[in-house]
């Protein structure tokens, strides 16, 4: 430094008057006045932070609207259906829609089957006979309850199993309340009437055909299983009764 | 065993928590530090009522800000300087933004300037006139540098840190600062010999 002193030491160390006392007394009353103030308006960091809060608070209102109309898109403008064949549809309401338009859109909570030899394409998925699907948050699903099997008459032995699509229909026998389509079979008449099979009685005497298939099938009391015809009797008159059931019925019998 | 630097740091970090809530902790804070604002403002302008009025404008912006002050190892000072430089290059900026560039020049050949290697020819005040001069010329960054490393009264370091930069970058940051500040001050040389 002795050999190249910056040009600005000599003004660093240039004397100074003092600052006069009534101007320093008159800014230090000032800044009292102004930290009082401050004190008594704590808004003005509210105002700050609002600075900074503001842009963030608009960005995540932008990234909600994005995610609600992407989600409208994929809930509502998806599921479009086409060409439907011997199809219902259950809507959350009760109200059932017999095969829809081309350009119909499965809303939240419905619940399609699709009936013996029809079909339906949603989007670009196509269904064929059996199938049931619900519409769970604005996708597809594809239902998974377990097939229900049906005992036929002792000669077919338990290995007589009914195929995807008969569970479908049997699943959804409250929808279509027999507006739609005629009882062609009923289950008394594909059971075997001298075995009581008590622990395969798929029906009460109640007429819960309308309750949904994945109810155990053992819930009615094998002691009742005239009444049980009755009741499923009554019930078959308000209910799709699967073609192919009472198929595998009679060829059991047969 | 105290170290008197550390435990005068401390008393000063409770100094400045309690200025954040009280007018007479922040009343005390100004008395410790106005002689030492008002000599920067002074020197950096050279005028007493001009230097009364920037230093209370450093202490308003310091109380005003004072919610965000974090304190760092060189404790208030340099977080109080970086402001007064601030206020005093603003200053200058708005003035020869108002004065234009035909008033300033006039005004500068009012002084008999010569530098660098005449500094010796120019005697007193007119001499830091000169300074003063050519500090308003160069860039506001250059003139934050040099004021709060050479009017502060703060060491490298604390002026670094004031500068927000490492001593490193700050000894640059001068160098360049120091070298416009010259070449500042022989344009308007001359500038005022053209004239």
């Amino acid at each position: 430094m002795s050999e190249d002193p910056h040009p600005l030491d000599e003004l660093g160390r240039s004397p100074v008057p003092r600052i006069d006392e009534s101007a320093s007394a008159r800014i230090e009353s000032g800044l009292r006045v102004l930290h009082s103030q401050q004190r008594s308006t704590p808004q003005r960091a509210g105002w700050r932070a609002w600075l900074v809060a503001a842009p963030a608070l608009a960005l995540a209102v932008v990234v909600v609207t994005i995610a609600l109309i992407a989600g409208d898109e994929r809930g509502v403008a998806a599921l479009e259906l086409r060409g439907a064949e011997n199809v219902v549809i259950a809507l959350p309401g009760g109200a059932v829609v017999t095969d829809p338009p081309d350009g119909y859109r499965l809303v939240e909570g419905a619940v399609l089957t699709v009936g013996e030899g029809g079909r339906v394409t949603i989007d670009d998925r196509v269904l064929g006979a059996g199938a049931v699907v619900t519409v769970e948050q604005g996708v597809l699903v594809t239902d998974t309850v377990p097939p229900l099997t049906v005992d036929g008459p002792p000669g077919t032995g338990p290995t007589s199993s009914r195929s995807p699509t008969t569970v479908a229909e049997t699943r959804r026998p409250q929808t279509t309340a027999a507006e739609s389509r005629a009882p062609e079979t009923s289950e008394p008449e594909t059971r075997p009437t001298d075995s009581p099979a008590p622990t395969q009685e798929p029906r009460d005497p109640d007429g819960t055909l309308t309750r949904p298939v994945d109810r155990p099938p053992t819930t009615s009391a094998p002691s009742t299983s005239e009444g049980s015809r009755d009741g499923a009797g009554e019930g078959v008159s308000t209910t799709v009764r699967p073609r192919d059931g009472g198929r595998d019925a009679g060829d059991g019998t047969g | 065993m105290d170290d008197p630097d550390d435990r005068d740091l401390f008393d000063e970090r409770a100094l400045v928590e309690r200025a954040r809530v009280e007018a007479d902790g922040f009343a005390e804070l100004y008395r410790a530090y106005v002689d030492r604002v008002h000599a920067f403002a002074y020197r950096r302008c050279g005028d007493p009522e001009l230097a009364e009025d920037l230093t209370a404008a450093t202490f308003e912006r310091a109380l005003r800000s004072l919610d965000r002050f974090e304190w760092g190892p060189g404790g208030f000072a340099p977080w109080l300087f970086r402001i007064a430089a601030n206020e005093v290059t603003d200053h200058h900026r708005r003035r020869g933004r108002r004065r234009g560039d035909r008033a300033r020049r006039a005004e500068d050949r009012l002084h008999d300037r010569a530098w660098v290697d005449d500094l010796d020819r120019i005697e007193g005040a007119d001499r830091l006139d000169a300074l003063r001069a050519g500090l308003d010329a160069i860039n506001p960054r250059y003139q934050r540098a040099l004021v709060l490393r050479h009017l502060s009264g703060l060491d490298h370091e604390s002026a670094a840190r004031a500068m927000g930069l490492t001593p490193p970058r700050m000894a640059v940051l001068v160098h360049r600062a120091t070298k416009a500040l010259r070449r500042a001050v022989e344009r308007q040389e001359g500038s005022g010999s053209d004239v």
